[in-house]
């Protein structure tokens, strides 16, 4: 009978959570726990006290993991972590601080965001330059986009630009620092440090400090040392063609870049993070075979690009 | 003998059923008046006078500000702000979830607002530690061109504008 009642609930919950909020659902998880626990036909007389705290202590750890588990790392966390990651890469770069090419990259940027679902983030999007012939480029859950010298002038055209950012802006879009981390981990840190700091004097414990750090670093390792996963490369790519089509450029120049790539940049630190261009070149065909693109040709885009690239 | 209990059993069971589905009713009607509220994921966001990039902004909204949505028509959504105001803005930037500011005090949504940065207090605490470069950061975040800038950079090179 227990079995059975509790199937009816979880048949009716089911019909009703379809769009439910998470508190909604949280309360209904509540019922059906005290359903299952109490719904046998016997009253309570026999249950001592202890056991009945016992019951509601359970209760609580029970809803408050189902929170934890569903809980999301907010825009304003992401961004925060975000600023600490993009510190961690200047500090391991230099920025390259030059206004005409900064400025280049910036407009390419900020037209394939409008363009794209999420032009917003917490504060938007920002491209910079390191100043390294390292063939790189790195992006923070923050919105911030780093593509290095070297990586520039690897490239022929604005819309192989375009690619390079693309790629970036969609793993800021997929969510893949964050993913690298555990989601635990980086609520942690952050609720940690937002708790502790005390605005007007600036202070805060070591061990909080510390936990904020671990994270940033933990994402900081997996943009500069280990990369993503090769199936979030491939879907960064696939994302960045549709990104480069709605926003006008020319997403077969994406292959035309790998193309470029693939003979340049053995040994370095974009082929140490990322797939092999020949792997890539191959699974962004595949999806290139399905976009339609209508734009206008890159050629209308090249004379402001080569006079752009005597500023890189 | 039996039967009794069996059917005192039954009424036991369809008294449960009844109360609990009473229950679920109750929520799912409280639930329901919200279900059209969204909060603001961007520390500011423009409300457009309609579903485009480029059209006139009505009200500007600060992180965690609440909604209600009105439709939702391709990667835009029709809101109705706090104030009344009716606008557009992009679907992505508003969340489901309820979303407070952890440092968005009232001086500090100011300085949203003006364009300057609310989260001045966490990183002077992290600078005193470490060999941080949040004032590169600052110069990176300051790169931002602007929007007839980037009109005049679309129309020359051929470019979408961010209309649906």
């Amino acid at each position: 009978m227990k079995k059975l009642s509790v199937a009816i609930l979880c048949s009716l919950s089911l019909i009703f959570t379809s769009c439910a909020t998470l508190d909604a659902f949280v309360a209904v998880a509540k019922t059906m726990e005290s359903v299952s626990k109490g719904g046998d036909g016997t009253s309570a007389p026999d249950q001592n006290k202890n056991a009945k705290q016992s019951d509601e202590e359970r209760q609580d750890a029970i809803a408050a993991s189902v929170m934890t588990a569903l809980e999301e790392i907010t825009p304003e966390d992401q961004y925060v972590i975000g600023r600490a990651v993009a510190s961690s890469v200047i500090g391991k770069y230099s920025l390259y601080e030059n206004k005409a090419a900064t400025e280049y990259l910036n407009k390419i940027l900020a037209v394939i965001v409008r363009n794209s679902e999420n032009p917003y983030l917490y504060k938007g999007y920002f491209v910079a330059i390191l100043d390294t012939d390292e063939v790189n480029a790195i992006s923070s859950p923050g919105g911030h986009i780093f593509i290095t010298r070297g990586l520039i002038n690897q490239a022929k055209s604005e819309d192989e630009l375009a690619a390079v950012i693309s790629h970036e802006v969609a793993h800021i879009q997929l969510g893949h620092a964050i993913q690298s981390i555990r989601a635990t981990r980086i609520l942690d840190a952050t609720s940690k440090i937002w708790a502790e700091i005390d605005y007007n004097k600036g202070t805060y414990s070591k061990e909080e400090l510390e936990d904020f750090n671990k994270t940033r670093e933990g994402i900081f390792s997996t943009l500069v040392e280990s990369g993503f996963s090769k199936a979030q490369e491939f879907n960064a790519d696939e994302n960045a063609l549709v990104l480069m089509k709605d926003a006008g450029y020319d997403p077969k120049c994406m292959i035309d870049l790998l193309n470029t790539l693939k003979s340049n940049t053995s040994g370095s630190g974009w082929s140490k993070t990322h797939p092999k261009p020949s792997n890539r070149i191959e699974k962004s065909q595949k999806k290139l075979n399905k976009i339609n693109f209508n734009g206008s040709s890159k050629e209308v885009r090249q004379k402001r690009f080569d006079a752009a690239k005597t500023s890189f | 003998m039996r039967c009794f209990v069996i059917i005192t059993g039954m009424r036991s069971f369809i008294k449960k059923i009844i109360c609990l589905t009473g229950l679920m009713i109750t929520a799912i009607t409280l639930f329901a008046a919200e279900v059209n509220v969204r909060y603001v994921g961007s520390e500011v966001l423009d409300v457009k006078a309609s579903a485009s990039v480029s059209a006139k902004t009505v009200e500007k909204l600060t992180y965690g500000d609440a909604v209600r949505l009105v439709l939702e028509k391709g990667k835009w959504s029709q809101i109705t702000t706090e104030s009344s105001k009716k606008g557009w803005v992009l679907t992505a930037s508003l969340s489901k979830r309820k979303l407070t500011s952890k440092n968005m005090t009232v001086n500090t949504k100011e300085l949203a607002l003006a364009g300057k940065g609310a989260n001045a207090g966490i990183e002077a605490a992290i600078d005193q530690n470490y060999n941080e470069h949040f004032d590169e950061v600052d110069k990176v975040e300051a790169g931002k061109v602007s929007e007839e800038k980037i009109l005049l950079f679309i129309k020359e090179g051929q470019l979408n504008g961010g209309e649906e």
